[in-house]
């Protein structure tokens, strides 16, 4: 067995969530220099950790299946807008026969009431996975400035009826049981607060929990396009490009936004950490294109100078 | 609306607990309601699991995705509360992807894939070849042992370490080292059969 047989993936792990000690780091290059398989590893590991980093966007799936569970099961949920009633017949469907596999299950009350605190709530558990999966990289450059605040918000826009909790008080007249009142929940303002707080305790898990719920409840929401941002800056800050770049092209994504400046900064250096060379050049040029008087401007000219043609 | 003496004990515990893990007890003792929170918190991941080892522009992802949610609610009764949902969830997308991927390879053949749609900010070439390595992903589980399969796609598309992949495979460790390497020798003979792969890999870092 060749050393080259021997894959360090331990390894490989420590270099994703960024706890290489310079002499495992020596070790783990000089395993890659001889093993494709493992460079090749480290390469999809990336390509999938992007693309897995964006479903949070796609609350789609989630809105249908729940939206199904809770006709099932009685609970009254507000008319979505018609922009938002682009359903995938296929996965109403598959809500539709889920529910019916959920309803062989007993229904207990008691339950119910445990629960009812909780149904407010998305935990994060894909977030952190995707912070765990995207694969960090050196840094090649030092990070711009300006990390958002939560002074950038503006007054939460009116949230979409489809994010909205169900209207507890009113069970549908065909409900085999009244479901329980379900709490208020909590605001995009409340979340966003809870998550400012979290991110100055340097609970970073909690940050993703909080973040999470934001941009799945109130994903058009000011508050979530600036937790986009905020995140990103955080994944940045520690390490994880992938993410961060995932979190910066969201909020570009989302249109105009008065961080817009600051995403393209922090997209051009995401890719420039992630050894994209092409691409953060033309992120470079694409920023002081649009902001040819961004205070960034002086590090967005090194790096293009530095990038090369 | 006063609960019991066991409804506050509950209550209190939950508070404590990871929500997530609390919801999918309750949705394992037969609260529809957790049932459609707890699918509303897994169904993106479920989706995105499925789509990242199928293809997303595969014609079987949407089945495979209901499958997937299916196989994860039918198995809610042996969730033992020790890991997260979402792990739980994504282990049964990779099985029922897998397994999805290799029919679909069985009887169709290995046809051209259309190419997966590219993002307005990645360059085209950064696209194409991040497409190329995961397509060589998917072509690869059809051809190793199924074990092996699911090994490989919880290490790479899940980003999961071997410990994790015991933990959420059920499987003691030694044997996800063994499936791991034999998927590996695999992966290594695929390259080594690729020229463009092969020169694509020796310009990494």
């Amino acid at each position: 067995m060749s050393v080259a047989d021997l894959h360090p993936e331990a390894l490989l792990d420590k270099e994703i969530r960024g706890e290489l000690e310079p002499a495992e780091r020596e070790r783990l290059e000089a395993h890659l220099a001889a093993c494709p398989t493992c460079r090749l590893e480290r390469r999809m590991r990336s390509d999938f950790a992007l693309e897995l980093s964006a479903e949070g966007l796609e609350p789609e799936i989630a809105r249908v299946v729940e939206t199904a569970a809770r006709k099932e099961t009685g609970v009254r949920v507000r008319a979505r807008p018609a922009s938002s009633r682009r359903l995938s017949t296929t996965l109403l469907v598959a809500a539709a026969t889920l529910t019916i596999v959920a309803g062989a299950f007993a229904s207990t009350e008691a339950g119910r009431r445990v629960l009812a605190p909780l149904l407010t709530r998305t935990a994060a558990p894909a977030e952190r996975e995707s912070v765990a999966t995207a694969t960090a990289h050196v840094a090649t450059s030092p990070m711009p400035p300006a990390v958002p605040t939560s002074a950038a918000i503006q007054p939460a826009e009116p949230e979409p009826p489809a994010q909205t909790e169900p209207v507890a008080t009113a069970p549908a007249p065909t409900a085999p049981a009244a479901a329980p009142q379900a709490p208020a929940p909590e605001s995009a303002a409340t979340l966003f607060d809870s998550e400012t707080e979290a991110r100055r305790r340097g609970d970073t898990t909690r940050v993703l929990e909080l973040h999470a719920q934001l941009v799945a409840r109130y994903p058009l929401s000011n508050e979530s396009r600036v937790s986009r941002m905020v995140v990103a800056r955080m994944l940045l800050d520690s390490g994880d490009a992938a993410g961060a770049l995932a979190g910066f092209e969201a909020y570009l994504r989302a249109g105009a936004g008065e961080l817009r400046e600051e995403a393209l900064a922090g997209r051009a250096t995401a890719l420039d950490r992630l050894g994209r060379t092409h691409e953060a050049r033309a992120a470079w040029l694409a920023l002081l294109d649009e902001y040819p008087r961004t205070a960034y401007a002086e590090h967005a000219r090194a790096r293009i100078e530095a990038l090369g043609d | 609306m006063a609960g019991s003496p066991d409804d506050s004990q509950s209550a209190g515990l939950a508070a404590a607990a990871d929500p997530s893990v609390v919801l999918a007890e309750r949705a394992a003792s037969g609260d529809e309601l957790a049932v459609g929170r707890l699918l509303r918190l897994v169904a993106p991941r479920v989706r995105a699991v499925v789509r990242a080892v199928m293809g997303a522009q595969h014609p079987d992802c949407d089945d495979a995705v209901q499958l997937a949610l299916m196989g994860f609610v039918k198995a809610l009764p042996a969730f033992r509360g020790e890991c997260d949902p979402a792990g739980y969830a994504s282990t049964i997308a990779v099985r029922t992807a897998v397994a999805a991927r290799r029919r679909a390879l069985v009887h169709e053949g290995r046809r051209q894939e259309p190419p997966e749609m590219a993002s307005d900010e990645e360059s085209p070439s950064g696209m194409a070849e991040a497409g190329r390595r995961k397509e060589l992903l998917r072509e690869l589980l059809g051809a190793i042992p199924i074990e092996q399969g699911e090994a490989l796609v919880m290490r790479i598309v899940l980003g999961w370490s071997l410990d994790e992949i015991a933990a959420y495979g059920g499987v003691p460790l030694n044997t996800v080292r063994s499936r791991l390497r034999l998927a590996k020798e695999a992966m290594r003979r695929r390259i080594e059969s690729d020229d463009r792969l092969l020169e694509e890999l020796q310009g990494e870092p």
